[in-house]
């Protein structure tokens, strides 16, 4: 953002030079003057006006400034961003010393019910700009947000459009999403409604896919407890601030962005061509002892020609992403609006995969007048999917991509009379074309409203009340027709499910902000805030079909005697009181202090109300008389901070409560339901506490040239919501209780942002990011009973499981391995449990069983050790180039620590001898351990009756760190002389996204789903134009 | 100007900390308003019912090992399964208290199912503190109470007396109290208060098949007797039942009709599940654990072909016995082969028990065909050995009594040799029992009451092991009882007390 | 500004297209796979003949053509739309009635660049050497003279015959009653239902000849016996039958003379028999003596079983033997036929052990002498109190054989009981035991 002010700066000055007028004529004098700040510095491009009339210059390079022919008596009025506006009457020759407006000295940050000087933060937040994200080929400002923010660890779970996010905060202690608050109103959190019972699309992402990424200005992230307090209950998973654009005073800007991405698929695994497959075939049927069961002959294989059919070309395509956004920004002192409409069109690399949005928005600030201030920011978005099934299912449950990559290559798509071929070996498998007459759609509508009222009496005292609404309502409709395998046995199957979320919220916000002798500057705010949010949806699924035609658009022609029909609806309340003290003395020592009183109705009674306090300290020694004058450095500011957040966790465990069970009798042969009790409150449940502490440094040298802030920072998260079983013999014998575990996370934060260049041609600034952290259970429940490999303080992400030492080759026969035969895995017996006397295990102080080095012939627990911990270290590089008109950027963001188990690999191990029944199965499986091949590296056909899981060993893990090149762009602006500036600005720009993954895995991908029947990655190649007006 | 403000914002505060916020989701129904009407009464007593499903794991009548009725035959000679595994250990006794796999899982089931009786209970309270009509109250509490004392009958016959939690435990689930397993005694108190307010309450005749009625009830009580040996009261109470012949009972002229799709509901069956072969868990599976795969039967029927009565057994049937149509000894399959003892591994075990009729829209496993529990043709047979038992020696009604069911059965009359002494009657009612009940899960409980069960299971124990020189180890009388399971025994801090195993 | 920023989009993909396209062209010069399971196929006018195969290539298929003109015949497979890169035909080909032989079926496959490959399939004549066949019919048949209308007797002969091809006719020649009667006959099935009428009592040979299109010819032989209504004793459904032989004295025998037969259904038993010579005579009884029912052939109609003890004549079974034995008391028929021998067969030396023997209470006996797979060993039979029992076994117990104590069924088994018998014979006796079809005897040894 630096690097834009400078430029500005740079070119008003040459145009400036260009536009000198000659002066103008007599009885008018020649004024010259200098500009300087209060430090003495002279001040560049101010403006510098003769009131009244339009005749105007900027300062030079030194301060200077020259005005020709002004009438005598005139006034020149001086003004500079930054700076108070200062006037004076006319005179040959003049000096103006401008005083900073310490109000505007630098950037404004949101805190949560308020804003504040980035400067008097002593909380950790992390601010990202919204107009660097790349908008190409990215659905939701989550996509285009992974890795923008020390701390914030995004990762998407699958790739499929609009796929599924998972955002977590310093280690997702808390195992809650962040709240998301969009201009001071939180979102509701949508359901995910789920169609049908026989095949479902893709995890959806529905906390950020309803903004259109355009419409953001700014996105500041609260990270620790002492800033998130302010959010109270809600905020344990952390708090994602979002401002959205306001309108500008100044003629209506009108602008216009959009792009156009194809997109390809990548890392596709490699499976058996036609050949390929029939000569395995052939071999496995052999080493399996079954040779008599040969399929086809070697005349056969040998008149084959080509590769078969290709299944995963046959249901994708090339994708193609479009966006486009118009925005109408206007405004006169009094009414600022801002209007902007998007639609973003993504045709998925699955046939008949797609997702598409469209988003209004209107923003306007109207002053009333002096002390009355009002403003509305309503949106309206509507998304809507096209889904295919997906998943990892097996057998006859294989959904689209999982049966493209195993289905039988040596058949066409359609047999000789047009019907979807079948496995001619075994017919339970889906045709894979047949899965794409699955008509599966759901369309998710949010209305989000939110207005404002701002009174202020006096210059120090507003009173601003606002009101938010936010209604989503999602309708998901599937039917599955009778040409797939799974609709012929039921007929078909119709499903249409909705679902309704709505959230009303008021809150009334005093804030008092007065310095009092110059020093002593104090921001006290106080309010209160009332939340009530509401469900309610219904559900119908239902199968015997005479005909396909009407797909679920006329259920009420099933024949099924009783269909599954549901409804639930709900609704709950929170109060809360707010307030913050913000005093900063001396703009050198600032001390903040958060405090929330939360009530929610989903606490019992006895806890219905909360108290969440958050204090910090910060000491900006650059301010300090020893170091103001130091002149590399430019801000140095030490920040402290504790606080606590609560987190409701699973919270319905406080009610009592009945459920109707469907058909729970037959009377007389026809079914009837039942009431039961179903579950037993525990009515002292309260939600769980988690109390951060963070310390941390925000520098800046150089004249902010280098800046950035490092965060050190420990959790603790206790009274955690788990289930204890009470006496056997009890109608319910479960109930939800505060366990005595305590959670831990330890870790740091780094940012890093250096303007290496700032040349008026060429700039080039870079920004790291950097987060390390280690989650521990640190306490336990008194009645905890550890494994026998696992230590007490247990570190998270710890993957436990066998050694193993290559294939067991051939005529080699292992004691604790009975039934692995030769080019099995050969796991290691490393332990043994100590027996006592009468051959019981003994255990040790802690209850654990104790384990004595050394084999025992047995292969148990005992045998499992640590492999590896697979706790992420998250790490992005960004790099932003400009260099006269072209702009280019080259961003990287991954993990530098990751260990995966190879899915792909492990699940040949049965595709193996799947391949019997006519399964395709990975290329790698050629290269397996055979009687015939007794070097090969992949286990042979024994190992699936091995009675192990290879999955809970070491065979197939491997080291899945990653950077993945998410966006190289590169693009040109325009000069606006081409277009006498009647078009303020035109930008044409090309870009690649997710390019390319450096990671030594070898499976599909190290950070989405990576199971064969996973969502294939693109990477995409975008050309965009940004036109301003 | 100012103070209003100030007041103002002071009272939304307030106003806001105090009150009491309210959250409802319509899916949660909660205590204050259920039971409320007399359909939530209806509605309560049948998620009771779910616990006696036909189908898997979870219900007490399920066609597999772990059912009721399946485990009281298959631990007898009159039952067996060609799966061998788990079907063996049942039926040559072969369980011990430490054992671990299927057995120990299918008695572990039949033990968790004790608090049953805490749901029941809790249940009753519920019916009884709601304020619905005294009549509908009676009618549902005195359902609950009849299941509930169902419940307490199987899990008596399997395992002897089970703990019981008394109200005041029942009211404060939170603490853990440690029960011991009630004496007879009070077991009996329970058994008698519960099911004779149950007779007092229900209905004659069930306003749906499948409901518990005042014979049901009746029938409970009995078998609850005949298991305890007091046959002085078991006597009295057949009596009652066979006082509701005419009115409510007959004995049915064809005996396989009582086992069709169209005799569904027929006036011999005093108890049954009514079973639907649409919905899964309410199917009838016996039909398909013994039909064999190439059987002729239903179009889209599917067979497992398990279950057979060993030969031994089924040559204990007389010649022409008309109960013997159902059992099905050699047969000429789908393709037209002729199937028989030597080319068929489950014929070679014994003949096939299909007692259950074809139920033409039988799908897949699924059975309509409803499950009989208990049928009046038991009381004439339980009277007549009562009054043997009572009276020290045969009577004429005690004889005519056997022989209206032999005669149902198309056999001539006892001979005068078996109706001579007390010890040949007996002899030939079990045995008349053991053929009138074949695969209905009453022959574990007769051979107890006869002392006969480990008896038999000794010499199938041995035949096996010379015959086929299996490694088999003897029984002893312990075995009338299945052990309890060691985690309910330590759950109980060693108040449950093991019956009668040493390993 | 949209439509600007779209054609620009276009021109984009086309490039992106074109490059997409050309990078698999250096398959576009090799000819499609053709792969026919049969090289060469034998049939006959108005078979059918069941043609399968593969084709494959790397670009698309285009069609799949099978065609031989003589016979007029002409598939096409038009794969046009959805142009396959791999596909399984199989072709149900009607061989016409008029079809010449020694022709060439051509399969044609042509891929989407026009590039093609032809296949010719031999279409040779196969001989039709198939006789027909027709249902079986006893040697004798009864023909009751006089039931119906005195003086008469009715034979109703129905029959049922089939050709792989096609049938012509069938002649059915009686000489003794100068009866001569050709019944046309057509298609793959046909049904023969005559009624013969004899005017007199006596045995009258009856040849039956079926010939099919091609000629060939099936010869069915019987004999027609016109009898008077033959007096039988009454009998009922015995709960078992016993086969014994009808040349052996049963008081010679201590154990196993009567032979077990299982009810198999009402009236209908089965057993199995060894005969030692050829045309072996046999009986059937319900209970073990000879003098209750017995029941045998009769004297005039060998065919009809029936029961009356001392007007029957044994049952021949003409070739000796092992046989399995089926009889229906109600309809009046046997049949036999011949058992295979067991493949796990025992030959290996075997003894005899029991208890009432010479050799003592569970001693064991001399090493039985084997010829084929009967055994047999002279012992004594001494006092004993008690059941007397014996069982067979080979060296070690590996393989026993074993009865039930009633002695109705002899098994292969590990363990179990034994045939339990009494006698009051003492002194020399023959033991035999028969491993091919378990069956256990002792005789006398008469000096």
């Amino acid at each position: 953002m630096k690097t834009i002010h400078l430029y500005v700066r740079h070119l008003g000055l040459v145009l400036s030079l260009l536009l000198m007028t000659v002066s103008l004529a007599a009885q008018t004098i020649q004024v010259k003057g200098v500009v300087k700040d209060k430090s003495g510095e002279t001040v560049i491009g101010a403006s510098v006006q003769v009131k009244g009339t339009a005749s105007g210059t900027i300062t030079d390079l030194d301060g200077n400034f020259v005005l020709p022919d002004v009438k005598k008596g005139s006034v020149i009025v001086v003004s500079y961003i930054g700076f108070v506006t200062q006037e004076k009457e006319a005179s040959s020759t003049m000096e103006f010393i401008l005083s900073e407006d310490s109000e505007m000295l630098d950037e404004v940050v949101v805190v949560g019910y308020g804003t504040q000087k980035k400067s008097s933060i002593s909380g950790s937040v992390a601010s990202v700009k919204a107009d660097e994200l790349p908008t190409a080929a990215s659905a939701s400002v989550g996509a285009m947000l992974r890795g923008r923010a020390a701390g914030m660890n995004i990762t998407s779970t699958s790739a499929n459009p609009g796929g599924s996010m998972s955002i977590a905060i310093r280690g997702g202690l808390s195992g809650q999403a962040p709240l998301i608050v969009v201009d001071g109103v939180p979102q509701v959190s949508s359901k995910t409604v789920m169609a049908g019972t026989a095949y479902s699309g893709g995890e959806k992402e529905n906390s950020l896919i309803n903004l259109n990424p355009n419409d953001i200005e700014t996105i500041d992230i609260l990270k620790d407890a002492s800033a998130a307090a302010i959010y109270g209950s809600d905020a344990s998973g952390g708090v994602i601030l979002i401002t959205t654009k306001r309108g500008k005073t100044g003629k209506p800007d009108i602008s216009y962005s959009g792009s156009v991405a194809f997109q390809y698929m990548k890392d596709v695994p490699k499976f058996l061509n036609a050949r390929d497959f029939m000569i395995e075939q052939n071999k496995v049927f052999d080493e399996l002892g079954r040779g008599d069961e040969k399929r086809y002959t070697d005349e056969q294989i040998a008149n084959f020609v080509g590769d078969g059919t290709d299944w995963m070309d046959e249901v994708t395509r090339v994708g193609i992403v479009q966006e486009h956004n118009l925005s109408l920004s206007a405004g006169t002192e009094q009414t600022k609006y801002l209007f902007s409409l998007s639609y973003y069109d993504h045709q998925g690399i699955a046939k008949n995969n797609s997702m598409n949005r469209i988003t209004g928005r209107l923003n306007v600030d109207q002053t009333i007048n002096r002390m009355l201030k009002a403003g509305i920011s309503a949106t309206f978005s509507q998304v809507k999917y096209h889904d295919v099934p997906l998943g990892n299912g097996k057998q006859d449950n294989s959904a689209l991509i999982y049966s493209a990559m195993t289905f039988i290559p040596t058949v066409s798509v359609y047999d000789e009379e047009g019907n979807y071929s079948n496995n001619p070996i075994r017919d339970i498998y889906p045709n894979p074309v047949s899965l794409l007459d699955i008509t599966d759609q759901t369309t998710s509508r949010d209305l989000f409203v939110s207005g404002y009222l701002e009174f202020k009496p006096i210059e120090e005292l507003t009173f601003r009340g606002t009101v938010g609404f936010d209604m989503k309502d999602v309708q998901a409709d599937q039917y599955i027709p009778t040409t797939t395998k799974k609709g012929f046995s039921m007929n078909g199957q119709g499903s249409k499910q909705n679902a309704k979320t709505q959230m009303n919220l008021v809150n009334l916000i005093g804030t008092y902000a007065k310095t009092f002798g110059g020093r002593h500057d104090l921001n006290v705010m106080a309010g209160v805030e009332y939340k009530k949010s509401s469900w309610e949806g219904m559900g119908i699924v239902t199968s015997q079909f005479p005909y396909d035609g009407a797909l679920m658009n006329n259920l009420g022609i099933s024949e099924q005697e009783k269909p599954t029909i549901s409804s639930n609806k709900g609704a709950n309340e929170m109060a809360s009181f707010i307030s913050r003290l913000n005093y900063t003395f001396d703009s050198k020592y600032i001390l903040t202090v958060n405090l929330r009183v939360d009530g929610s109705s989903n606490f019992s009674k006895e806890h219905q109300w909360g108290v969440f306090p958050g204090v910090s300290a910060a000491w900006r020694l650059n301010e300090e008389s020893w170091l103001k004058n130091v002149r590399w450095l430019s801000n140095l500011k030490l920040r402290a901070g504790v606080g606590q957040t609560g987190n409701a966790g699973n919270l319905t465990g406080i009610n009592s409560y009945y459920t109707v069970s469907q058909g729970a009798f037959a009377p007389n042969g026809t079914l009837a339901n039942g009431i039961a009790f179903s579950k037993l409150g525990n009515e002292n449940l309260k939600w769980e506490t988690l109390t951060d502490y963070n310390i941390g440094v925000d520098f800046g040298f150089f004249n902010n040239r280098l800046s950035g802030s490092v965060d050190l920072f420990q959790r603790f998260r206790k009274d955690v919501i788990l289930t204890r079983s009470l006496m056997s013999y009890h109608e319910i014998n479960t109930i939800d209780y505060n366990s005595a575990e305590v959670y831990r996370s330890r870790g740091v934060d780094l940012e890093l942002h250096s303007v290496n260049f700032d040349t008026k041609d060429f700039g080039w600034t870079t920004d790291v990011n950097f987060s390390f952290y280690r989650n521990h259970t640190t306490e336990r429940d008194p009645e905890f009973i550890p494994e026998v490999y696992q230590d007490y303080v247990e570190e998270w992400g710890n993957i436990y499981g066998y050694r193993t030492d290559g294939l067991i080759q051939m005529d080699q026969k292992y004691t604790h391995l009975p039934s692995s035969n030769a080019g099995s895995i050969l796991y290691q017996d490393l332990y043994g449990y100590k027996l006592d006397g009468n051959g019981n295990r003994m255990r040790d102080s802690e209850g654990r069983y104790i384990r004595l080095e050394g084999a025992d012939g047995v292969l148990d627990a005992a045998d499992m050790v640590v492999l590896a911990n697979s706790t992420p270290i998250p790490f992005s590089i960004n790099n932003t180039f400009r260099w006269r008109n072209w702009d280019a950027n080259i961003y990287l963001y991954g993990s530098l620590n990751g260990w995966k188990v190879n899915d792909l690999k492990l699940q040949s191990i049965y595709g193996i001898e799947d391949i019997t029944y006519g399964v395709n199965a990975l290329e790698e499986v050629k290269n397996r351990w055979s009687p015939a091949n007794p070097n090969g590296t992949m286990p042979g056909v024994a190992e699936a009756s091995s009675g192990v899981n290879p999955g809970s060993s070491d065979f197939f893990l491997e080291k899945a760190w990653y950077l993945r090149l998410d966006n190289v762009s590169i693009g040109y602006t325009f000069p606006s002389k081409w277009f006498k500036n009647r078009i303020r600005s035109v930008r044409l720009y090309a870009s690649g996204r997710n390019l390319a993954v450096f990671t030594p895995y070898q499976g599909m991908d190290p950070e989405t789903d990576n199971g064969i029947g996973a969502y294939p990655n693109q990477a995409s190649f975008a050309i965009g134009l940004d036109v301003k007006f | 100007m100012k103070t209003m403000k100030y007041i103002a914002a002071a009272c939304l505060l307030c106003a806001v900390t105090s009150c009491e916020l309210e959250r409802l989701d319509y899916t949660e129904i909660y205590p204050e308003n259920f039971p409320k009407t007399e359909t939530d009464l209806r509605l309560a007593v049948n998620a009771l019912y779910y616990d006696f499903n036909p189908r898997g794991f979870n219900g007490v009548f399920s066609a597999g090992y772990e059912g009721y009725q399946v485990m009281s035959d298959i631990t007898t000679d009159a039952l067996w399964s060609c799966w061998a595994w788990e079907a063996d250990d049942y039926y040559y006794h072969q369980w011990y208290a430490t054992m671990g796999g299927a057995v120990a899982d299918d008695v572990y089931a039949a033990f968790a199912r004790y608090n049953f009786l805490s749901k029941a209970r809790n249940a009753v309270r519920r019916i009884e503190a709601s304020d619905v009509n005294e009549e509908a109250k009676a009618l549902y509490s005195g359902e609950a109470k009849a299941l509930r004392g169902w419940m307490a009958l199987y899990l008596y016959d399997l395992f002897g007396p089970v703990p019981v939690a008394s109200d005041e435990v029942l009211d404060d689930p939170e603490t853990f109290v440690y029960l011991p397993r009630l004496t007879d005694e009070e077991y009996d108190e329970m058994m008698e208060t519960d099911l004779r307010d149950a007779i007092r309450d229900l209905p004659e005749k069930a306003e749906a098949r499948g409901r518990m009625t005042k014979g049901a009830a009746r029938m409970i009580l009995l078998k609850y007797y005949m298991i305890r040996g007091f046959f002085d009261k078991a006597e009295t109470l057949a009596r009652e039942l066979y006082a509701m012949e005419g009115s409510v009972y007959s004995l049915q002229g064809d005996y396989n009709y009582i086992f069709s799709k169209e005799g569904a509901g027929n006036d011999e069956v005093i108890l049954q599940i009514p079973c639907n072969s649409t919905a899964s868990w309410y199917s009838n599976y016996m039909t398909a654990e013994v039909l064999p795969a190439d059987y002729p039967w239903a179009e889209k029927a599917e067979g497992w072909g398990g279950y057979v009565i060993p030969w031994d057994f089924y040559d204990t049937f007389e010649e022409g016995d008309v109960r013997r149509q159902n059992i099905i000894t050699e047969y000429t399959n789908t393709s037209g082969v002729h199937i028989d003892r030597s080319n068929s591994t489950q014929l070679a075990k014994g003949a096939l028990p299909l007692k259950y009729g074809m139920d033409p829209d039988m799908t897949g496993a699924q059975s309509g065909v409803d499950l009989v529990i208990y049928r009046y043709s038991d009381v004439l047979l339980s009277l007549a050995e009562c009054i043997v038992r009572n009276g020290g020696q045969p009577t004429q009604e005690a004889v005519s009594l056997v022989n209206r069911v032999r005669d149902r059965a198309g056999l001539e009359p006892l001979s005068v040799e078996q109706t001579g002494t007390k010890e040949a009657f007996l002899d030939a009612i079990l045995l008349e029992r053991g053929h009138e009940f074949y695969l209905e899960g009453l022959r574990r409980q007769d051979l107890i009451r006869f002392g006969k069960y480990v008896e038999y299971a000794n010499g199938r124990i041995n035949e096996a092991n010379a015959v086929e020189g299996q490694g088999y180890f003897n029984v002893d009388e312990g075995h009338n009882r299945f052990f309890i399971p060691q985690t309910f025994i330590d759950e109980s801090k060693g108040e449950i007390k093991q019956n009668d195993y040493d390993r | 500004m949209k439509n600007i920023l779209s054609c620009f989009a276009l021109a984009a993909s086309l490039t992106f297209a074109a490059f997409a396209a050309a990078c698999d062209d250096e398959h576009d010069d090799i000819r499609p796979g053709l792969y026919t399971s049969q090289e060469m196929i034998e049939t006959f006018p108005g078979d059918t003949v069941l043609v399968t195969g593969t084709v494959s290539n790397y670009v698309g298929i285009s069609s799949v053509t099978l065609s031989c003109e003589s016979w007029g015949i002409e598939k096409v497979y038009d794969l046009t739309r959805e142009e396959p890169t791999v596909f399984n035909y199989s072709y149900q080909l009607i061989v016409p009635q008029t079809a010449t032989f020694d022709q060439t079926l051509e399969i044609r496959v042509c891929d989407k660049n026009g590039l093609d490959t032809r296949k010719a399939v031999v279409l040779s004549f196969l001989p039709d050497m198939e006789a027909p066949t027709a249902s079986s019919v006893p040697e004798q048949v009864e023909v009751k003279f006089g039931e119906e209308e005195t003086g008469k007797g009715f034979w109703n002969l129905n029959l049922s015959v089939s050709d792989d091809r096609a049938l012509k006719e069938a002649r059915i020649e009686i000489p003794g009653i100068r009866f001569d009667k050709t019944v046309e006959l057509s298609g793959r099935e046909g049904k023969i239902e005559e009624t013969v009428e004899f005017s007199a009592v006596g045995s009258f040979p009856v040849t039956i000849t079926v010939a099919d299109a091609s000629g060939n010819r099936k010869v069915i032989s019987t004999e027609a016996m016109v009898i008077l209504e033959e007096v039988e004793n009454p009998f009922e459904d015995y709960p078992q039958m016993y086969v014994v032989d009808a040349g052996e004295n049963p008081d010679d025998y201590v154990n196993g003379y009567y032979r077990y037969m299982d009810r198999v259904g009402e009236y209908q038993y089965q057993g199995s028999f060894y005969a030692a010579g050829d045309n072996t005579e046999v009986f059937f009884v319900p209970e073990k003596s000879m003098d209750g029912d017995l029941f045998g052939a009769s004297p005039q109609v060998s065919s009809k079983l029936m029961n009356n003890n001392g007007y029957v004549v044994p049952v021949v079974i003409g070739k000796a033997g092992y046989y399995g034995i089926w009889i229906d008391l109600n309809a009046h028929t046997y049949s036999m036929w011949p058992l295979e021998i067991p493949a796990d067969v025992c030959t290996e030396p075997l003894w005899m052990s029991g208890t009432g023997f010479s050799f003592g209470e569970w001693g064991a006996s001399d090493e039985m002498t084997r010829t084929g797979y009967r055994y047999t060993v002279e012992t004594e039979i001494t006092d004993y109190t008690g059941d007397r029992q014996y069982y067979f076994y080979t060296a070690g117990w590996t393989r026993q054989f074993r009865a039930d104590t009633a002695g109705n069924w002899w098994y292969e088994a590990t363990g179990g009981t034994c045939v339990t018998f009494n006698t009051d014979y003492r002194g020399k006796v023959l033991v035999t035991f028969d491993t091919a079809a378990p069956w256990g005897t002792i005789k006398k040894i008469i000096e």
